[in-house]
């Protein structure tokens, strides 16, 4: 288990406070945020390369903190994956096990069965220039996993990549992952990368951990706007709750299952709403509007439709949104259960 | 005709112009000297002496910006050194300073405290002695050294240094296994420069050192004369004393013997950063 407990790190201006995280073992982390807040920083401090004002981190049971990055049992792969240029595959995989002294036999041992496992064993003589993404990829995990680390660091690793090399990279991390189960923590800027992949995420922003839940939570339950624009909702507003109905505006009420009073900031995920072809007695939060735009991206269809507030929805029903393109107006479904309700 | 290929022929003309203004700089000089005075000049015993003392001052002097230069630029190159704005501002001034003033700062240093009650307590004077002539190389060779290396190691990625580490591999390690050879290309290409700046040095060492050869015998040292460097100049320092003495063919001959070690470095430099680069290929 890595436990960050009250961390605090300053860097020139730039400045994280109070960082708590727990991170189980065997766990795809993912830590998320905006370029500049902070991760790639907060990660070279749990590599061991920058040092905390104050705080502790704690990796399998030990206080490491002020360790050397070589005395933490840490892999780490950087965005450039940083393969030993002057050194061929072979050598680079064992690099850390020379560090460590290890036998010739068993380095040999693990070379193979690494290069073995990752589909590398072809690249073992050649040298680091000319590699693919993904063989670079695939070399610098079997360099981090040679060492048996307690976990891997990756930061951005696949922010070099063209979108097509993406997905294949991304099912192999998280195949690779599964495969040698040792913790991994993965930096990414981009949520829609790396949601699938996580198991859970934290989310960061300004230097501060704005929430750390699972994918599902962080998308159905952001705890903030922050949180909820970054996981790309689309329809997010503010209005007033009372009992368990939610006033946007003279004409938006809606039903929800949280009961609470004053102001609120409510999130709803663009997927969870329905367009309605037949009204029934028992659906609530019924709304009658009419299409403003209708969009085609990726095979999801995004539907913008103005019930006095413009509501985004997203549906793969092609059927659906052929016959109701003609229409000027349709009827749309917000279940009660998944208006995400935030105290502001 | 377009303006590009105008602008292309003005290019190629300077370029053609410059070489062979260069070429005639060279080439020029070889009508004031001649086959006999040259042959004269190689059998006369100072001269090879000349030889063997310049290669020996600017090799120990290479040495010497070695094992203190490398260290030097890659803690510059990755620490947050306090004042190393100032450490750059004072190497660049070394590098641009006529270097007869570094030969005046050097003889003023060495002739006053501290650094001359130092010399009185080990028993020594350094001031025109052989060995001020490797300081005074040293000084010009370090700043030139420093420059090629620090740029060297600034060209690594750190990250493959972090890397290493995480690897667990200590910093020294990391430094010869991961960033020494990453920055090998620079490093050599550093100490080419270093060798050549001490070979090819003349105003400090003539102020700092001054001459050797018309001294007398029982003012060298048992090891000077068992090195056979005695009464002997290093090749700048000998050129101009023969330039001073009227012996102009004399003073070309070594002038060139010194343009063919320039002209041998310099192509060895290219050689080493082009082996370096298709190294890297592989």
């Amino acid at each position: 288990m890595i436990r960050v407990k009250n961390l605090s790190i300053t860097l020139g201006s730039f400045v994280m406070k109070d960082i708590n995280l727990e991170v189980n073992t065997g766990e795809y982390f993912i830590l998320i945020g905006p370029t500049g807040c902070g991760k790639t920083v907060l990660i070279e401090t749990l590599v061991g390369i920058r040092k905390p004002d104050s705080g502790e981190i704690w990796i399998n049971n030990q206080n490491v903190t002020y360790q050397f990055p070589e005395d933490r049992n840490v892999g780490y792969l950087p965005q450039d994956f940083a393969l030993f240029p002057n050194m061929t595959v072979e050598a680079n995989i064992a690099f850390g096990l020379k560090a460590r002294r290890r036998e010739k036999k068993y380095i040999r041992t693990v070379i193979n069965r690494l290069a073995e496992s990752l589909s590398i064993s072809h690249l073992l003589l050649r040298y680091t220039q000319g590699l693919s993404g993904g063989e670079k990829q695939r070399v610098a995990l079997a360099r981090a996993l040679a060492t048996e680390p307690g976990v891997i660091f990756l930061d951005e690793p696949l922010s070099s990549v063209d979108e097509n090399s993406r997905e294949i990279l991304c099912n192999e991390l998280k195949e690779i992952h599964s495969r040698f189960k040792t913790t991994f923590i993965h930096v990414s800027h981009s949520f829609e990368e790396v949601s699938e992949m996580a198991d859970r995420i934290a989310v960061i922003n300004g230097g501060a951990v704005e929430q750390v839940d699972t994918v599902e939570n962080i998308m159905y339950h952001p705890v903030n706007r922050f949180v909820a624009q970054f996981t790309r909702t689309k329809n997010i507003f503010e209005g007033t709750i009372s009992g368990n109905e939610i006033l946007i505006n003279e004409n938006i009420r809606l039903k929800t299952i949280y009961k609470t009073t004053g102001n609120v900031l409510i999130t709803i995920r663009q997927e969870v709403i329905k367009i309605l072809e037949e009204l029934k007695e028992e659906y609530d939060n019924v709304f009658r509007g009419k299409i403003v735009k209708l969009t085609k991206r990726n095979n999801i269809v995004s539907i913008v439709i103005d019930i006095g507030i413009p509501i985004t929805l997203y549906t793969m029903d092609y059927e659906l949104v052929e016959r109701i393109k003609s229409k000027s107006i349709v009827y749309i479904m917000i279940p009660r259960e998944s208006i995400n309700v935030i105290n502001i | 005709m377009s303006g590009s290929r105008w602008f292309v022929y003005v290019l190629y003309a300077i370029t053609i112009l410059f070489i062979v203004s260069v070429c005639w700089l060279f080439l020029s000089n070889i009508g004031y000297t001649d086959t006999q005075s040259v042959l004269e000049l190689f059998s006369r015993p100072w001269f090879w002496k000349s030889v063997k003392l310049s290669l020996l001052t600017s090799c120990v002097t290479t040495i010497i910006a070695i094992v203190v230069g490398i260290p030097a630029s890659y803690a510059l190159s990755r620490f947050n050194i306090p004042g190393k704005t100032i450490i750059d501002v004072l190497f660049a001034s070394v590098i641009v300073l006529p270097a007869s003033t570094i030969g005046l700062c050097l003889m003023v240093a060495f002739q006053y405290e501290p650094i001359l009650k130092i010399q009185q307590a080990l028993g020594i004077r350094i001031v025109h002695s052989m060995p001020s002539i490797i300081i005074a190389q040293l000084v010009l060779a370090l700043a030139f050294g420093i420059k090629a290396w620090r740029a060297a190691f600034d060209d690594v990625n750190p990250r493959y240094e972090h890397v290493a580490r995480s690897l667990g591999s200590s910093r020294m390690r990391t430094f010869w296994k991961v960033t020494l050879p990453s920055a090998k290309v620079g490093i050599l290409a550093g100490i080419v420069l270093a060798w050549t700046r001490a070979m090819a040095e003349f105003g400090a060492v003539l102020l700092f050192s001054s001459t050797f050869r018309n001294r007398h015998e029982t003012q060298f040292s048992h090891i000077s004369k068992f090195l056979g460097i005695d009464r002997a100049d290093i090749l700048p320092v000998g050129m101009w004393m023969e330039i001073e003495g009227g012996n102009i063919e004399q003073g070309i001959a070594i002038g060139f013997v010194l343009v063919i070690i320039t002209l041998l470095s310099v192509y060895a430099l290219n050689k080493i950063s082009g082996k370096g680069l298709q190294t890297n290929k592989i």
